[in-house]
């Protein structure tokens, strides 16, 4: 007879076979952003390169853990979904101003906010993750390949960024464990200096 | 030890990969078959409505709304075919996904109205875009992209089903489909910004 526990082994196992197999991609000889391989990977890989993109995105999964419910989901519904908004601007070519000191004040915000345990209303938590979600978006769509297979490497951005979060949230969990909370506050002081050095051009 | 036999018999199973069927003119129903893979827009398409389908409020409807969907499909590859109608173009399949995905985002129980009209205009929208171009085996394929549609229709529903069974004791699985559902919107806002701009493949 299955018990609760046998349910929730194989829905942790299931989770994991769904993430190992999304972010499994296949061995290639050639590298191009061209066709529906490459455009998929030159998409997953496009967030993995900007460290600044990355402090952030684990940045928002770890704030939204901190936050709990209903941050803890909504912030991973909300943000890539604003953030593509950015991004479409990006594509079109609409301008917007200080995009990269927007990226980096992200990860001094949301560092600074994970620091001080800011546990804020979660329409402000919103407006915040919103407001630098456009932000990265844009960034992103500005420097999309033209030869880019548009649905692939849509899908691989996305992914990459979703996934990023959820690695986030996943370290976020760690908020209830004995000296989790420290550890986590710890790491958000280290990405609000992250932040400060991507600002200054240090990093 | 079910799962061990599983995995021996179907290596056992396994043949060798052929380029070409023996039976023929069969060709071009596999290849439509495998078009909502090798077209990835209509397989989230099709996907993302199979999961927005096993969200209805009553889970009842959810095979009513795979056949709706199914039919809505026939009949656009059935008036493409004989009026040689041209094929949608790609932002409105993208918008056809990015409605999917955000009914998908927005709600844990879907009214059965909402699948229901996205049945109604994206299956129209996903099967005039599976015309195959071309006279030749055009019945064929169309027929098998219709399959295809409808296969990956009832295998996410049937993993939206299977989500929606398990959340009486594991709450939290009600997030999957619905950030799976923002992932989908969120890339057909992409799709849809490179279609408006012109480019992007």
């Amino acid at each position: 007879m299955k018990t609760l526990r046998d349910e929730r082994r194989m829905a942790r196992l299931t989770l994991a076979l769904l993430i190992c197999s999304v972010a499994a991609f296949p061995a290639q000889a050639h590298e191009g952003a061209e066709g529906l391989q490459g455009g998929f990977v030159s998409g997953f890989t496009h967030p993995l390169y900007g460290w600044d993109h990355v402090a952030a995105m684990v940045a928002v999964g770890i704030w939204g853990a901190f936050l709990r419910q209903p941050a803890i989901w909504i912030l991973p519904i909300v943000f890539p979904l604003v953030m593509a908004i950015g991004g479409a601007l990006g594509v079109m070519g609409v301008p917007l101003p200080f995009i990269e000191p927007g990226i980096a004040a992200s990860s001094i915000v949301i560092g600074l906010a994970i620091l001080a345990a800011w546990r804020a209303p979660l329409w402000l938590a919103g407006l915040i993750v919103g407001l630098f979600a456009i932000f990265h978006g844009h960034a992103h769509g500005t420097e999309l390949p033209g030869s880019a297979n548009a649905m692939a490497f849509a899908g691989g951005f996305v992914i990459a960024t979703g996934l990023l979060h959820l690695i986030g949230i996943g370290f976020g969990l760690a908020v209830d464990r004995p000296g989790g909370r420290i550890a986590l506050r710890g790491a958000g002081g280290i990405i609000a200096a992250l932040g400060v050095a991507f600002l200054f051009g240090l990093v | 030890m079910r799962w061990a036999l599983a995995l021996i018999a179907a290596l056992l199973l396994a043949g060798g990969a052929e380029a070409h069927t023996s039976i023929e003119g069969a060709e071009g129903f596999f290849r439509g078959l495998a078009h909502p893979v090798m077209e990835p827009m209509q397989g989230v398409l099709a996907g993302s409505f199979g999961l927005l389908a096993a969200r209805a409020e009553r889970q009842a409807a959810f095979r009513a709304l795979v056949l709706a969907f199914a039919l809505a499909v026939l009949a656009a590859l059935v008036t493409a075919l004989v009026f040689n109608a041209v094929l949608v173009p790609t932002w409105v399949l993208a918008s056809g996904v990015l409605a999917c995905g955000l009914g998908l985002a927005a709600f844990r129980h879907v009214p059965g109205v909402v699948p229901l009209g996205l049945a109604l205009i994206a299956g129209p929208v996903l099967g005039s875009n599976a015309v195959s171009e071309g006279a030749a085996g055009q019945l064929a394929t169309s027929l098998g992209s219709l399959a295809g549609a409808s296969v990956m229709a009832i295998y996410l529903g049937g993993l939206g089903t299977w989500l929606a069974e398990r959340e009486a004791r594991l709450d939290w699985l009600h997030l999957a489909p619905r950030i799976a559902g923002a992932w989908v919107a969120a890339t057909a806002m992409l799709v849809l910004a490179f279609a408006v701009q012109g480019g992007g493949g």
